[in-house]
Parts: structure tokens; sequence; C-alpha cells
């Protein structure tokens, strides 16, 4: 019993890993055309020049380890990464985990080499996958771009760096692990008024819960996939009407979340920074600054808090049946 | 010359002095304005104003202003009126008022800024409630104001924090979509120290009480007490596990707080379902209980369940009465508490231990008594799909209109109804958010005698009664007692009225026109004391009147929502500085 409820929360930080992508692809435009625009170099003298910014970035033990074996961060040897998605990893970072974004720190052509290394790490699964999607590039890069596309055919998406094929091999290995979520475990969930920062706080699903976030009862519609990966990867896909806003003060302070309304002289928005959210009115001639960010107020972090369990139990209240874990693949 | 460069440097320095000030207070951030926690919890040292719901952080509703006394209530004569614009829910509420500007939660959360000596409107804030059907009732009972903030609940579950200079809305937090719980706010929040604490209904309803704590400058939620534990905790071995969330004991009133001890003071009301019982044996804790927090962390410290299983809806939310009593040498921390069920509990309010327990209502059949350690005996018990008689009725002994304190004098005023009811319980469906009566009562007359109330003083540890005055009907509006030893109030038929607080005798009285369910202040402007009693009943409580005296109901004044406000006549007063500043 502790060893399957282990692996279920295994799997659901899997989950987190595998629909990581989506959350950059919004922002992957102007990478690829960097590494479109850098100078060709020979196979082997990227590799080694990689090799260097890899030993200076990413090598520490704490971190990926020397050779990619891994340390306090996951092993990098071995995988089945994409260039496309080591690019957009090491460029952006992984909010709400260690890994930090390097687009500051190292040129473009620097993430590039440092990718080719790591590719280089993985002889039998990523090299082969890197030449070959090198050809494809770019329809690789529209189906980035467009998250919906990446999202609906889970075969050409990129590997994630941790667990997909653990997560695989839970559900090919042992066919008798057939999770199944259920509807009114995810309504309990969804609804548990123990809990200040679960879904409702923002979330109306008929007629009931929060106006802050998008009306979900029309989301039944959406395959158990989609609706996961809103879940767990909520920057992939952002309605413009809850797009994340910060207002900076006149006086230096600054708050971010989803405008309310707005009239002539006052804004409100939904702070976001804590749940339950708090609505603030500002007068805009407080502010000094309106921006539109290219992230969603949404926590991130829902993979790590809830186990698989849940998160298809609420898959399953959205969806109005029970999902099961196959289904997610 | 050197003169002038003195001259020249002591001008710089004053400038630099000035600007440096001016730096200093335009940097001060808008949750540094008045009143300050400081003046907000020694309230009794400006007794010109009324900074909180219960007049202090002890509940006694009493005002030190002696301008107004006994000798020339006779002259009090009404000054200003303020309408707040809105029947629907009538004018329950308490008013505050601090340095000249009086806050006032109209119906509907409406809220004011009036000037407290010429009822001239500053601003209003006229909260935007969804179209919803409201539960309980469309009134409320007040507001905070501190750190130049105006804090309060809504109808529709909200808390909301205003700029109380401009009436501008600055933050609005959700506590639960109300369409859920079937909860919300109609009463004011209490604040302590950085924190609004607000209680909610929900007692007639399958919900989980709680009480929340919010940071009174960001809005953000720090805390929340849940009124009955969670599954494991302490206390949940007191219900059936399938009622733990939806068992009531709502926080429907406000809370008192002592600084010495550090300790917030929260009346618990009733289980759900009110009547059918079946659903939850057990005590039920911490429903008909007195809780005492820590308010900084929300932890509770000690609590005294005054009615285990409930099964007559009998309250234990109303106001905790802080009282240090002094007799024979003997200094004892007391809060005193009337119970909706007609019994006042005392208690040691640093241990939560039973000290004492006596009725302040003539007829009670839900009990025989109680036992050493104040725990009711020989509970009347009330039987599914049966008819039982009970005095008194669900509507209480009294119901939120508070009692008052004196301390000059050392009496306890307190409200009695004596009003029956007949309860028949019957099974329904539980329904997280749907109401959970749980059967239904009528209201009846005790047996072979009318219905009847009284307004009595009462030694407060001993229950020992000084004096009644029979009032008209049942009295749904709050007591105030004031350094002129006086006790304000007003009555169902629309009389405002002053009694002699050390006898008990009617001294004044002014026909307002309209039933009163809200609370009386008092307070002084540029030395002149006033005293403001709202009117328009509003509540559900005025529904009794035709019912239990059928022979009045014609003379049952029209609905209104309006605060009138009394002083003496300028010729009467001047050079009595009374209290006032």
């Amino acid at each position: 019993m502790e060893s399957r409820s282990g692996s279920v929360k295994m799997v659901a930080r899997a989950l987190a890993a595998l629909f990581l992508p989506f959350t950059l692809c919004l922002s992957s435009f102007d990478l690829s055309l960097g590494s479109r625009a850098a100078e060709p170099q020979s196979a082997d003298s990227q590799i080694e020049a990689g090799n260097r910014v890899y030993l200076g970035s990413c090598s520490m033990t704490y971190c990926h380890a020397a050779g990619g074996i891994g340390g306090g961060a996951p092993k990098l040897r071995d995988r089945e990464f994409t260039a496309e998605y080591l690019t957009l990893l090491i460029t952006e970072g992984v909010p709400g985990t260690g890994m930090p974004a390097f687009k500051n720190s190292l040129s473009k052509q620097q993430i590039e080499q440092c990718v080719a290394y790591i590719l280089s790490l993985s002889p039998k699964k990523g090299a082969a996958k890197a030449k070959e999607q090198s050809q494809s590039r770019a329809q690789s890069e529209a189906q980035t771009l467009d998250p919906h596309l990446s999202g609906a055919t889970p075969k050409t998406e990129p590997a994630p760096p941790d667990a997909p094929d653990r997560v695989k091999s839970e559900v090919a290995v042992n066919d008798s692990f057939d999770l199944r979520g259920d509807v009114e475990a995810g309504r309990a969930l969804f609804f548990d008024s123990a809990e200040t920062q679960n879904c409702r706080a923002c979330h109306t699903v008929q007629n009931r819960g929060g106006r802050v976030g998008p009306d979900l009862t029309e989301i039944a519609g959406k395959p158990p996939r989609e609706i996961l990966r809103s879940i767990v990867a909520p920057h992939a896909a952002i309605e413009e009407r809850y797009a994340t806003i910060m207002i900076t003060t006149r006086a230096g302070e600054k708050f971010t979340g989803v405008k309310r309304d707005e009239n002539e002289t006052t804004i409100r928005i939904y702070d976001t920074s804590t749940l339950p959210p708090v609505s603030r009115a500002f007068l805009k001639s407080e502010a000094a600054k309106i921006e539109r960010l290219n992230t969603s107020a949404m926590p991130a972090d829902y993979a790590s808090k809830y186990s698989l369990k849940q998160l298809l139990d609420l898959v399953s209240f959205l969806k109005s049946s029970n999902v099961s874990l196959k289904e997610l693949f | 010359m050197w003169r002038r460069i003195a001259a020249e440097h002591r001008f710089r320095l004053r400038l630099i002095a000035l600007l440096s000030f001016i730096l200093i207070v335009s940097a001060l951030p808008a949750y540094a304005q008045e009143p300050s926690w400081e003046r907000l919890i020694n309230s009794d040292r400006e007794p010109q104003n009324w900074m909180s719901y219960g007049g202090n952080y002890a509940a006694h509703r009493f005002s030190a202003l002696d301008q107004i006394n006994r000798d020339n209530v006779k002259q009090l004569a009404p000054v200003w009126m303020f309408h707040t614009g809105e029947l629907r829910g009538g004018l329950n509420s308490t008013p505050i008022v601090i340095d000249g500007v009086m806050y006032l939660m109209g119906p509907m959360n409406r809220v004011f800024a009036i000037n407290a000596a010429t009822g001239e409107k500053l601003w209003s804030y006229i909260y935007k409630l969804p179209r919803m059907s409201i539960p309980y009732q469309p009134g409320s009972r007040g507001l905070a104001v501190a750190y130049g903030r105006v804090y309060f609940g809504t109808l529709d579950n909200h808390v909301v924090a205003l700029d109380a200079k401009t009436g501008r809305e600055i933050w609005d937090v959700e506590v639960e979509d109300v369409r859920q719980c079937g909860c919300n706010i109609t009463s004011a929040p209490l604040v302590v120290k950085d924190k609004v604490i607000v209680g909610g209904t929900g007692g007639e309803h399958a919900h989980r009480g709680y009480l929340n704590a919010y940071d009174a400058k960001t809005g953000k939620h720090v805390w929340r007490f849940y009124t009955i534990p969670a599954p494991g905790e302490p206390g949940s071995e007191t219900w059936d596990p399938r009622m733990l969330k939806f068992g009531g004991a709502p926080t429907w009133l406000v809370g008192s707080y002592d600084p010495e001890l550090n300790l917030l003071y929260w009346g618990v009301g009733n289980p759900s379902s009110d009547f059918y019982d079946e659903f939850r044996p057990g005590d039920n804790l911490y429903s008909n209980s007195i809780i005492a927090l820590d308010p900084d962390t929300g932890k509770l410290k000690w609590y005294y369940q005054e009615v285990p299983h409930d099964m007559y809806d009998f309250d234990s939310a109303y106001e905790c009465a802080l009282i240090d009593y002094e007799k024979d040498g003997k200094k004892q921390k007391l809060l005193v508490h009337a119970n909706k069920g007609g019994m006042t509990w005392v208690l040691d309010r640093a241990t939560g231990k039973y000290v004492n327990a006596w009725p302040h209502v003539d007829i009670l059949t839900w009990l025989k008594g109680v036992d050493k350690n104040g725990r009711p005996v020989g509970m009347q018990p009330v039987p599914p799909d049966k008819e039982t008689f009970v005095c008194p009725s669900a509507a209480g002994g009294r119901n939120y209109d508070h009692s008052a304190y004196n301390p000059k004098i050392g009496w306890w005023y307190n409200i009695g109804w004596e009003i029956c009811n007949v309860i028949r319980p019957q099974k329904l469906e539980i329904k997280e958010g749907q109401p959970l009566f749980g059967g239904g009562m009528e209201m009846k007359p005790p047996r072979e005698k009318p219905s009847y109330g009284h307004i009595n003083a009462f030694d407060p540890l001993t229950g020992e009664r000084k004096w009644r005055y029979n009032t008209t009907g049942i009295n749904v509006a709050s007591l105030l007692a004031t350094g002129g030893d006086l006790i304000f109030s007003g009555d169902v038929m629309g009389d405002a009225y002053a009694l002699d607080a050390r006898t008990g005798q009617k001294l004044w009285s002014f026909n307002t026109g309209a039933g009163m369910s809200g609370s009386p202040i008092s307070y002084s402007v540029n030395g002149r004391q006033y005293i403001a009693i709202p009117t328009g009943m509003g509540s559900l409580l005025g529904g009794l009147v035709p019912l239990l005296w059928p022979e009045s109901a014609h003379k049952i004044p029209e609905e209104a929502s309006t605060l009138v406000v009394f002083t003496l006549p300028e010729t009467s007063i001047k050079g009595a500085a009374g209290n006032g500043k």
C-alpha cells in the first residue's frame, strides 16, 4: 500500500515535468531565431564547447553532476531530450525548482553548445533524435508555439527531464495499475472549504466558487489530458481575460494578479500572490506602471501539491466522468 | 556678518527640519493612520469617542460621559437624523464615532461617514451585492474602524476595507462562496492588533463554522479557527464523524479581547441541525461554547461549553462581557455571558473555569439546574416528529440585543424575553450549504400567562437582581449604560427611552415613529454629549410582535432605517464640559 502510494506521488511529480514544456512555449519564439542565427560549428567542437559551459554552470554535485550522472538535480544522461526542450529549459529555468534561468548569464550560442553536450550524453537516444529533429526544426517550432497543438499530439512532444519514462513504465509494465479518478472525490477536493488554497477560491463550476479565474463549467468538453495540463502547467495557455498584470505604484510597491474591472479613475485586480485572492483597488493616478505579464496567475505547484489520484479526481470532476490514468497519455 | 550666517544656518536647519517632517509624514502609509491600536485598546480614556462595536474591547457598552444625566435627561431632544435610504433590513447596527466622525453601517451593506455633530454626510459606499437570495437577514450589525480604515463583512460573505477619509475601497476578500456554505457576515469585525477578526453565520445550514483573521493592511488571510474540530482532533469524538463538515456552530456576533491575558473571546452558536439531533449524538464541541483563542495564531487556549448537545437553538454567540469584579477585597477577572437559553454563565476568563450560572429570565423548562461544573442537568428531551413545549423559545431569553455594564455602579444590565415555543424536530436531507433547521417551531406565550419582556440590573457574579423594568413587548434594541447613571434603549413600538440606572425608573422617552433593533451609543463633539439611537426593525425578530401580541398588531410602526441623534438644548449645557472634549 505504502509503495503504491509512493509510486503514485512519483508519477504525480513526473506529470509536472511532463507538462513543463508547455509552460515555456510562449516565450520560445526569440530563442529559436537566436539559435538559427548562430555561426555553424562542427558537431564535435560544439560538444566540446558545450562541455566547458556545462562544467561551469551545471556540473556541481548538488545539481546535475559531472557527466550528467545526476546529483541533487535529475540525471541528464541516457535520456530522451530534444534540443528545443533543453534550450527552453536552460534559457527560462523551471519555476518552483532549483533550476535557474540562464538567459542572462549564458549567450544563446553557449546555451546551444551546452545543449549539444547534454544530448551527446545520450548517444543512443537523444543524439539520434537531435539529428532527426534538427531536420524538422521548422515543424517543431510551429508546434511549440502552439500549446494546444503540442498538447494534443503527445507523440511529437519533447520528453521532460524527469520521469516521463518512469510514468510510462508505470503504466506499461504494470497493466494492473489502472488508476481511475472519482467524480465525487474531485468535487470534494475542488470545493473543500477546509482548504483556503484550492480550486474554488478562484474558479466557478456550476455557479459555485470564485470569480477570479475562468468558469470551468464548460471545460468538460475538453480532452482529459488538456484539462490536466491546464492544472499542472497553467502558464501554457492563458486566456487574455485572465492574463496576469502587474501594477507598480508610485510608492514603488508591486502587485500582481488578474484584472477584476476598471473605470475612469480606478482599476481593481485580484491579487493572487496569496490565496484566497484579495481584490485590491488602485487609483489610476497612484499607479506608475500597469503591465501585462506572460505568466498565469494560477499557482504552478499543483502537480506537487496534489497526488496523481487527486489530480485524476479533479479531472474526473471537471469531465463529469471517472477518467483513467491511461486517458492521460 | 556672523549673525547673518547664523541666521541663514538656522533658516536652513528649520527648512531641513520642515522638509524632513513633510517627508516622514508623507511616507507614512495609510495603515499608520488613526485610530491606533494603542487608542483602540485604551478607548476608556476617550469617552468622547465610541471606537468599537462593544464600546470597548470588554463589551461593556458603557460611555463615561455624564453631561446627560438623571437630572436633565428629560430635556433630551432630537438634533439630527440620518436615513440610510434602504428599508430592507432596518437599522440593526452600532455606529462608531471617532474624533467627530461617525461611521454607520446601514442595511444591505451601505456604509456612511457622517459629521457626528451635524448629521452631514461626508461619504457613502454602497457595496454591490450580487443578485442572489441573502441567507439570514438583509441587515448588518456594524463595522470596525482602525488605522485609517473602515472594515466590514458583507451579506455575500466578503470582508472589505475602505479608506476612512474618503470611503474608497482598498481591499475586498471573499471568505467562502455564500452559495456553497449558506453562510455570510451580518456582524462587525473586531480589530485585534494587526488583524481583522470576522465571525459568520451558518448555524441553520449544513456548514462547518469558523472564525477568520485577515491582515488589516493587506487583506491576506492569516488564520482560521474551525468551531468544529477536524477528524482526529480533540473534540471530534463529540460528533458523528459524518457531521464534522456540516455541524454549524457559527460565530455570528462579535467577540471581546483582554489585552493583559492576550486572549480573544468569542461566543459560538448552535449546532446544525437545530432541532433534529439524531444526526449528531454527543456534546458537539465547540457549539454553544465560549472559546478563548490566541489572537496572534488563532490557537485555542480554553473553551467552556454552556449547552452540550443543544436541541433548542440556544446559541452562545452573544457578547462576552469582561468584568473585573471586586468584593470583600477579592478581585476576580470574570467573563459574564448571557446564553440564548435564558441562563447567564460566569467564568474565570483567565482559565475558562466555571464560577457561577443563574437565570436571567423567569421561565425555563429546558433544564432543571446545573451541576458543580455548570453543566446543565435534567435537559428536556425533544423527540423527533413530536411537539415539545420549551421555554424560552428558539428566539431566545433575549437575542443579539446586547447587555451593558456600568463599572461605576458595578451592575450588569440585561434584557429578558418570556416567550416559549413548540418544537417539532424532523429529519431532513443534509446537503452542504443548504438549510438544516431540522424541523420547525411555533412561538407561544408561557403556560397560563401572556408573553412579556423586561430589563434587569444584576450583580454580575451572583445574579442578584437589583431592579426590573417591564418593557413594551420584547426589547430588541441593545442597552447603553452611561456615566450619567442612565440606561438607554428603544422598543418595538417606536419609543426611545432612558431608565435610571440605579432604580430602573423610566425618566425620558421620545416616539421616533419606528421600532428599534439596533444599538444606541453615546459620544461627544466640542463638549456636547449626544445619544444616537438606530430606528427600523429589519430583524426577523420584529415579526414576533404581532404573533405574540396580536392586539397590538395594528399599532406596529412602519419600517424605517434612520439614525436619530439626541442632545440637550444648548442653553442647558453651557459651561458643562462633562467628560467630553
